[in-house]
């Protein structure tokens, strides 16, 4: 799911540019607005550097933000305790916001 | 009757797209788990206690602290994080060992009562019934997703109702969807027999699987003619009854099934929610995986699929994963049929490589072109028009096959032919030509054309 939003965006923003390749249109039905492709793809970049620093954050965060699950059931997909996975998330946000508002500069 | 238990295990499934987790932890990450843990507690204290708590939990850690007071500020901000790119998506599962059935038999709902449990799919579980007003047998789905809304002005019920009007051999006719005793139900033609993915796993040849092929195309085309995608061909959908009637199963209904006959070449997930991509990942067009909106092309992408397997026995994409499986389809080219099986006919190998353009515009036409083309495969021409090959009409009921006297003395080449036959209104054509069995019984307005291989010179007999 992460990977063809975050192809749809790096299209889009391709497309948006006069680029030859052909269109991805997001369907409205995936509710993923325009806007966000920039924020996508630094996102995705973000990830994959959380990733290197700890696999199951950057996990839980592709399941409560790319497909919406709860932290219940977070918690249930990748089988740790509720409280675990709430650490997880806490902590894998804190981190990317800091990432992302970096990036921004 | 109380409120219907839900029959389905709610299982969430994780799509996983990452290689297994990397067991050596570096420096780095040893630091992050420390970061990360002081980071947590400290935000479980309300914020006025907090800078007492670093004091103790850093001390003289000054990295370490400015780490920790740089995450909470920043997990004070709003996050694009907050808001999820999709809807909460819920992947539901039927397990094969399931509870025990919602109904039982004997028991009645509506006008149906319920003689035994057949099957069970992603929406609900699929029992045999008979319809007491009608005195006939029906297959009777009940559906357990609470969020379908069958009867009101939707999209879905819009094209559940189109789906509903189909009228055509090989479709399986949908009798009606209602609700009764707080239970959803969909009641549609029985069909008893096997599917396309059985057969083909059963080591029917292919020229026979082709033909049932053919035969589905043919209901399939009429359904696009009424503006009705299926959006879920695949060979465990079409099935072929005892009397070698074809029938396409599920049209129309964008929830999809596990079938639990076969769960390594049918498995399909179960997504409902907005946003949800829907399809089984083997079979889906390049434009489903993307969400974008679908035509009868589609269908005909997933047709190419079919024919694929049934030509090579084997899928043109399989990842270890949904989403690897979807990632093939929407951007890698899948092994060249002939390579797999170099005895596929050469036309075969062009119409699935047709089928299955990634552009939906360079595919075939419509259905009906494919279903034409799997006829032109079938006749397998030699010497084209030395062979007697007119077509024969008449009101007639019944046709059966016989052979000039040739064929009783020596046959040394094996002989095979098939019976074409076709419905005609006002001395036209009134819908496709389709490969009928010999003993099948037509009512008048049918003209028949024979197909031998090798060619020779046969009569055909027609029975009034």
């Amino acid at each position: 799911m992460r990977r063809i939003l975050v192809d749809h965006a790096r299209a889009h923003l391709r497309e948006k540019r006069g680029g030859g390749t052909p269109t991805l249109v997001l369907n409205e039905a995936i509710d993923c607005p325009e806007g966000r492709s920039f924020e996508l793809i630094a996102l995705d970049d973000a990830l994959d550097g959380l990733a290197k620093l700890d696999r199951q954050q950057s996990r839980v965060v592709e399941l409560r933000f790319f497909t919406g699950l709860s932290i219940a059931e977070t918690a249930e997909v990748l089988g740790v305790s509720k409280a675990t996975a709430n650490r997880d998330w806490v902590a894998a946000r804190a981190w990317l916001s800091r990432e992302l508002m970096r990036g921004k500069c | 009757m109380a409120e219907p238990r839900v029959n389905a295990r709610q299982v969430l499934v994780f799509l996983d797209m990452e290689p297994p987790p990397d067991p050596s932890a570096s420096l780095d990450a040893k630091r992050w788990r420390q970061i990360g843990g002081v980071l947590n507690e400290a935000l479980e204290l309300p914020a006025g206690q907090r800078s007492a708590f670093l004091d103790q939990a850093c001390g003289a850690d000054a990295s370490l602290r400015a780490e920790v007071e740089s995450l909470i500020a920043a997990s004070e901000q709003p996050v694009l994080l907050d808001a999820p790119v999709l809807a909460p998506v819920t992947a539901t599962l039927t397990m094969e060992h399931a509870a025990a059935p919602l109904l039982q038999p004997g028991q009645v709902v509506s006008h149906y009562e319920i003689v035994r449990k057949i099957g069970e799919g992603g929406m609900g579980e699929v029992y045999q019934a008979i319809d007491k007003h009608l005195r006939r047998t029906v297959a009777l789905k009940t559906i357990l997703d609470a969020g379908v809304d069958w009867r009101g002005q939707g999209h879905f019920a819009r094209e559940a109702r189109a789906a509903s009007a189909l009228n055509h051999p090989n479709i399986v006719t949908i009798y009606e969807f209602n609700r009764a005793d707080g239970l959803d139900f969909i009641a549609m033609e029985y069909v008893e027999g096997a599917t396309l993915g059985k057969l083909l796993s059963d080591g029917v040849p292919l020229a026979t699987l082709l033909d049932y092929a053919r035969q589905a195309a043919n209901g399939i085309a009429a359904a696009h003619a009424a503006g009705v995608v299926h959006r879920d061909l695949k060979p465990s959908n079409i099935m072929v009854t005892s009397a070698g009637a074809v029938k396409v199963l599920d049209f129309g209904l964008a929830r999809q099934e596990m079938s639990s006959s076969n769960p390594e070449i049918t498995k399909s997930l179960t997504l409902t929610g907005p946003g949800a991509i829907v399809g089984t990942p083997a079979y889906m067009s390049p434009e489903q995986v993307h969400g974008e909106p679908l035509g009868p092309a589609s269908d005909i992408f997933s047709f190419g699929v079919m024919l694929y397997e049934l030509a090579c026995h084997k899928r043109p994409f399989q990842g270890k994963t949904a989403l690897a499986t979807l990632d093939q389809v929407a951007h890698h080219s899948p092994v060249s049929p002939a390579k797999l099986n170099p005895q596929v006919p050469p036309a075969l190998a062009a119409l699935i490589e047709k089928c299955m353009r990634k552009t939906p515009a360079e595919r075939p036409a419509s259905m009906e072109e494919v279903a034409l083309a799997l006829c032109e495969l079938m006749q397998r021409p030699a010497a084209p028009t030395s062979s007697r090959r007119r077509w024969i009409v008449g009101g007639v009921s019944a046709v059966l096959l016989a052979l000039g006297a040739g064929w009783w003395m020596e046959r040394r080449t094996p002989l095979s032919y098939s019976i074409e036959a076709q419905k005609m209104t006002a001395g036209k054509p009134a819908g496709p030509p389709y490969i009928a069995s010999p003993t099948e019984t037509f009512q008048g307005g049918w003209r028949f054309r024979l197909h031998i291989v090798p060619p020779q010179a046969g009569f055909v007999y027609v029975v009034n």
